[in-house]
C-alpha cells in the first residue's frame, strides 16, 4: 500500500476578534484513504474540499488533529517516510536567487543523497525535464512552466517510489499537460505510485487508475476509472444509412430517432442492447456507419455525485 | 520635439536638486557659526547626569566617552584658542563668558590661595597665573561625566587634573578627579604623583605630597626621578629647584604635546628667574 | 549532512543581502572615519579608532540581527518556498538550526571583514595592531547570534514588526541588566525583590558579552572573563534557538 490513512482528521482553529472567539473549520475529516503500489490515482474535488489539506497531511508540513497516515508503509509522523515520497506542491515556489542546477543539487543533499549522488541526480533530471539550456540561470528568471519543470525535477531527483503532486496540470498549456501525462504514464511503467490532485477532470480521465472523491473535508467516492466510466455511459448513439425502400421497412417506434437525408441517429440507453438492435438494423437492411458511446461527462457525474 | 522636453525637464529638476542642496548646506553652516557663541556657556547644563549617560550609552560607553571627551577638547579649544570666531573677543570683554569669568574670580577660592605661604611671592607669581580662570567653567562636570560613562578612559584625568589645573586654578576639581581616577587606576603612579604636584604646589601640604610621592614610587613602571623627588623633598631642596624637578617630570611623565608646551613655558620662565640655578 | 546543506544554502541567501552589504559598507566606513574623527581627540586617537570600531561591529550585528534574523524562517514562510523544504525527510529543527548557522558564517565574514578595517586603520596609527581585541571581538560576535536568536525566536509566534521591536528591546533590556542589578541590592523589600531578582536572570545580561573597554584600555582582566562570558552567551543563544524549535516543531505550514 503507497498511501493509507486511517481516520485522518485535520480540525483548523482560527482565532478571531482579538483571540476571544476560536472558529473552527474543517480541513479533512475520518479519511479513510487506499493508494495501491503502482496504480495512478487521481484525487478529485472542488475547490476547499480538502485535497490540499490532505497533501499537506501526508507530506509532514501540516500535522492530523486525529487519526494517522502512512506513505510506503512508514508512518508520516516519522521522518523517513518522506525518502520515498516526491511531492510537487502546487505553483511550486523556488529560491529565486539559486540557478536550477543549484537548486536540485541542493534538494538532493536533503534527501540523503551523498555530494557526487547529489550533482549526477540533478543533471540527470535536468535533461529529464528539458531545462539543459537553463539550468544555470536564476530561479527567478524562470517562466512560470520552468518552474513548473523544475518543480518536478526537485520531486523527482532521488528517485522517489511515491510521487505525490498537488495540481500538476494546471496553469499549464496543453502541450505541457501532455508532456506531464506523459510523463506519469511513464513514471507508472517504471512501477511508481503517482498520487495526484486535480480539478481538471478530464486529465484525470486520461491517466488515472482509480480516482477518489472529495468534498467538504470527505471522501465520498472512490473507484477504477473504468467502473466510473461504466457508471456513467448513458447511452449510446447509433448512426446508419438507408435508402427509400428501407427505411418503409423499419418500425423506429421503440427507439429516439433522428432522420437527416438519408442517415438515421437512434439512441438507445442500455449498451447491453447493442448486439440485439446491430442485428435488427442489419435484418431491415440499414448500413452501419458508426456506434458512440455517449457518456455522461465526467463533469455531470461529478456534480451528480457531489449533489448527492 | 518629445525628447527636448525630457531633456528640459530633467534638467530642471537636477538644477532644483542642487539648488536645494546648496542651500542645505550652506544655511547648515550659517547656522553652527552662528550658534557657536550661544553654546560656548549652555553645554555642559544641557547633557544628564553622568549615571543616566552611562545607562543610556549602554553596551556602548566607550564610544560615548570618546564622543564626550571630544565635545569637551573642542570645548575648551574653543574656549581657550578662539581666534578665528569673531563673536568670542565681544563675549569674553562684554557678553556671557565676561559674566561668567567675572562670577568665578570673584569667588572664595582665589583668596584662599594666597594664604599658601610656603612658596615664595615670585613662584606664586609664576605658577599661580591662572590665565583662563573662569573661561572653562564647564570643564569638570563635562570630565566628570564621561570619567562616569567609561572610568577607565585614563586620559581625561590627567587633562583635567593636570593641564586645566594650571589655566584655571581650579584645585578641588582637580583633586577630586584626579582621585577618583586614582580609586580606578590604584596602580598607576602618575594619579599620586600629579596629586602629590598639586599637594606642593597649591596647597603647601609637605607630607601630603611625600605620601603621594611614596604611592607613586610603590606603583610598577614608577620612573626614577620621582624617587629624586621624594629625596628633594626630604632633603629640603630649594622651592624653585623643586619646582623646576617636579615640572621636568611632568613633562616626561605625559605624550600629551598640550601638557607638555603648557610645562615648558613654565620651566623656560623658571629658568629666567633670579632664584634658579 | 543536512544542516550542512541548509546552512549553506542560507548562506548563499543571506551572504548577498543588499541590506547588509549597505549597512556592512556603512560600518566600514564609520571605522575608517575614525581616523578622521581622532584627530579631535586631542591624543587620544587610538581609543577612538578601537571603540568606533568595536562599537560600529556590534551595532552593524544588531541591525543584522533584527532586518535579517527576522525575515529568516518567516520569509520562507511567506514564499512558501517552506513546502518544498519541509516535506523533504529533513527535521523541522534541522531547518531551524540550519538557517541560523548559514547565517551565522555570513556574520562571520562580515565580522571578519571589518576586523580586518579596524587593523588596518590601527596599523596606520599605531603601526601594529592589537591582538588584544580578538576576545572583545569574539563577545561581540556571539551577542550578535544571541540577538539573532531572539529574532527567530520572536517573530515565531509574533508578527514581523512587532517582533523586530521586541528584539531591539530585549537588546536595550540585556545592556540596562546590570542596573537592574544595583537597584536590586537597594530594595531588599522581599517581594518587589525576588521578582527584580528573577527578571534579572531571565533577561540576557549582555554587558557580560561586553569587553570592549576592557581591551581598549588594556585593563588586566581575570581569564574567566572571558570564558564564562563566551559559555553564557552560547548557553543562551542554544537556549533560545531551542526555544524556537520547539515553537517551529509543531507548526502547520
Amino acid at each position: 500500500m503507497a498511501i493509507q490513512t486511517e481516520q485522518l482528521t485535520k480540525i483548523y482553529t482560527e482565532v478571531t476578534k482579538g483571540g476571544l472567539v476560536q472558529k473552527k473549520r474543517t480541513g479533512v475529516r475520518d479519511l479513510n484513504l487506499e493508494v495501491k503500489t503502482g496504480e495512478v490515482f487521481a484525487f478529485l474535488g472542488p475547490n476547499g474540499a480538502g485535497k490540499s489539506t490532505t497533501i499537506k497531511l501526508l507530506t509532514r508540513l501540516i500535522f492530523p488533529t486525529n487519526g494517522r497516515a502512512f506513505v510506503m508503509g512508514i508512518p508520516t509522523a516519522r521522518r523517513v517516510a518522506m525518502r520515498r515520497v516526491g511531492y510537487l506542491p502546487e505553483q511550486p515556489n523556488i529560491y529565486g536567487y539559486l540557478t536550477g542546477r543549484e537548486f536540485l543539487h541542493y534538494v538532493a543533499k536533503l534527501c540523503g543523497l551523498s555530494n557526487t549522488d547529489a550533482r549526477n541526480q540533478a543533471e540527470i533530471l535536468i535533461r529529464q525535464v528539458g531545462l539543459e539550456g537553463r539550468a544555470d540561470s536564476h530561479v527567478r528568471s524562470y517562466s512560470r512552466g520552468m518552474t513548473q519543470r523544475l518543480g518536478l525535477a526537485q520531486a523527482l531527483v532521488h528517485d522517489p517510489d511515491l510521487l505525490i503532486l498537488d495540481e500538476p496540470l494546471s496553469n499549464l498549456d496543453p502541450i505541457g499537460r501532455k508532456e506531464v501525462r506523459d510523463l506519469i504514464l511513464e513514471l507508472k511503467k517504471q512501477g511508481k505510485t503517482i498520487f495526484f490532485s486535480s480539478h481538471i477532470l478530464s486529465d484525470a480521465e486520461l491517466v488515472a487508475d482509480r480516482v477518489g472523491i472529495l468534498n467538504m473535508g470527505k471522501l465520498i467516492r472512490t473507484g477504477k476509472m473504468d467502473a466510473l466510466d461504466a457508471a456513467r455511459t448513458s447511452s449510446v448513439e447509433i448512426t446508419f444509412q438507408t435508402d427509400e425502400t428501407t427505411r418503409a421497412r423499419m418500425d423506429l417506434t421503440h427507439w429516439d430517432a433522428v432522420c437527416q437525408d438519408m442517415n438515421i441517429m437512434i439512441r438507445i440507453e442500455d449498451a447491453g442492447d447493442i448486439p440485439k438492435t446491430l442485428k435488427q438494423i442489419e435484418q431491415w437492411g440499414g448500413k452501419l456507419v458508426s456506434v458512440i458511446p455517449q457518456r455522461q461527462s465526467l463533469e455531470e457525474y461529478f456534480m451528480a455525485e457531489l449533489g448527492r | 520635439m518629445h525628447s527636448l522636453k525630457h531633456i528640459a525637464e530633467k534638467t530642471v529638476i537636477i538644477v532644483l536638486l542642487l539648488t536645494l542642496a546648496a542651500t542645505v548646506y550652506l544655511t547648515q553652516q550659517a547656522m553652527d557659526r552662528y550658534q557657536s557663541i550661544r553654546f560656548v556657556n549652555r553645554e555642559a547644563v544641557f547633557l544628564p547626569k553622568g549615571e543616566v549617560l552611562k545607562w543610556l550609552s549602554m553596551g556602548y560607553r566607550g564610544a560615548v566617552s570618546d564622543w564626550l571627551w571630544i565635545r569637551t577638547v573642542l570645548y575648551v579649544g574653543r574656549r581657550l584658542m578662539d581666534e578665528d570666531n569673531p563673536y568670542f573677543e565681544y563675549a569674553v570683554t562684554e557678553g556671557t563668558i565676561h559674566d561668567e569669568i567675572r562670577q568665578v574670580r570673584d569667588e572664595e577660592q582665589i583668596t584662599q590661595l594666597d594664604s599658601v605661604y610656603l612658596l615664595d611671592d615670585h613662584l606664586k607669581g609664576l605658577l599661580h597665573r591662572f590665565e583662563s580662570r573662569g573661561l572653562v567653567v564647564h570643564v569638570y562636570p563635562m570630565l566628570e561625566r564621561l570619567t562616569t560613562v567609561d572610568p577607565y578612559f585614563k586620559f581625561p584625568y590627567i587633562f583635567g587634573g593636570v593641564f586645566i589645573m594650571m589655566e584655571t586654578g581650579e584645585i578641588t576639581a582637580a583633586r577630586e578627579l584626579l582621585e577618583k581616577g586614582y580609586r580606578y587606576y590604584p596602580d598607576h603612579w602618575e594619579f599620586p604623583f600629579y596629586l602629590g604636584w598639586i599637594q606642593w604646589m597649591y596647597r603647601g601640604e609637605m607630607d601630603l605630597t611625600q605620601k603621594y610621592l611614596l604611592e607613586a614610587l610603590q606603583c610598577p613602571g614608577c620612573p626614577d626621578y620621582v624617587g629624586d623627588l621624594l629625596l628633594g623633598l626630604t632633603r629640603n631642596l630649594g622651592s624653585e629647584s623643586f619646582a623646576a624637578l617636579y615640572l621636568s617630570g611632568i613633562h616626561e611623565s605625559t605624550d600629551n604635546p598640550e601638557i607638555r608646551r603648557q610645562v615648558h613655558r613654565l620651566m623656560i620662565e623658571l629658568q629666567k628667574s633670579p632664584g634658579a640655578h | 549532512m543536512r544542516i550542512q546543506a541548509i546552512a549553506a544554502n542560507t548562506f548563499r541567501e543571506t551572504i548577498r543581502d543588499r541590506v547588509m552589504i549597505n549597512i556592512l559598507l556603512f560600518a566600514v566606513g564609520l571605522i575608517l572615519l575614525s581616523l578622521i574623527i581622532g584627530d579631535w581627540s586631542l591624543g587620544q586617537q587610538v581609543k577612538v579608532i578601537k571603540d568606533l570600531g568595536l562599537s560600529a561591529m556590534s551595532v552593524f550585528g544588531l541591525l543584522i540581527a533584527v532586518f535579517i534574523g527576522i525575515r529568516l524562517m518567516v520569509q520562507e514562510l511567506e514564499r512558501r518556498t517552506i513546502y518544498i523544504l519541509a516535506s523533504k525527510p529533513v527535521h523541522r529543527w534541522e531547518i531551524v538550526v540550519g538557517k541560523f548557522l548559514g547565517l551565522a558564517s555570513t556574520l562571520a565574514i562580515n565580522v571578519v571583514l571589518m576586523t580586518a578595517a579596524l587593523w588596518a586603520v590601527d596599523y596606520v596609527m599605531e603601526g601594529r595592531i592589537d591582538i588584544g581585541l580578538i576576545p572583545a571581538i569574539v563577545l561581540i560576535y556571539v551577542e550578535i547570534l544571541l540577538i539573532v536568536a531572539f529574532a527567530i525566536f520572536f517573530s515565531s509566534f509574533i508578527s514581523p514588526t512587532i517582533g523586530a521591536i521586541m528584539t531591539l528591546s530585549v537588546f536595550i533590556v540585556g545592556h540596562l541588566s546590570d542596573f537592574l542589578r544595583e537597584y536590586v541590592e537597594i530594595y531588599p523589600d522581599q517581594g518587589f525583590h525576588w521578582f527584580l531578582k528573577a527578571v534579572y536572570y531571565i533577561v540576557p545580561n549582555l554587558e557580560k558579552l561586553n569587553m570592549k573597554i576592557a581591551v581598549v584600555e588594556h585593563l588586566e582582566q581575570p581569564p574567566h572573563v572571558f570564558a564564562y562570558g563566551l559559555l553564557y552567551g552560547l548557553a543562551y543563544l542554544s537556549l533560545i534557538l531551542m526555544l524556537s524549535i520547539l515553537l517551529y516543531q509543531k507548526r502547520d505550514f
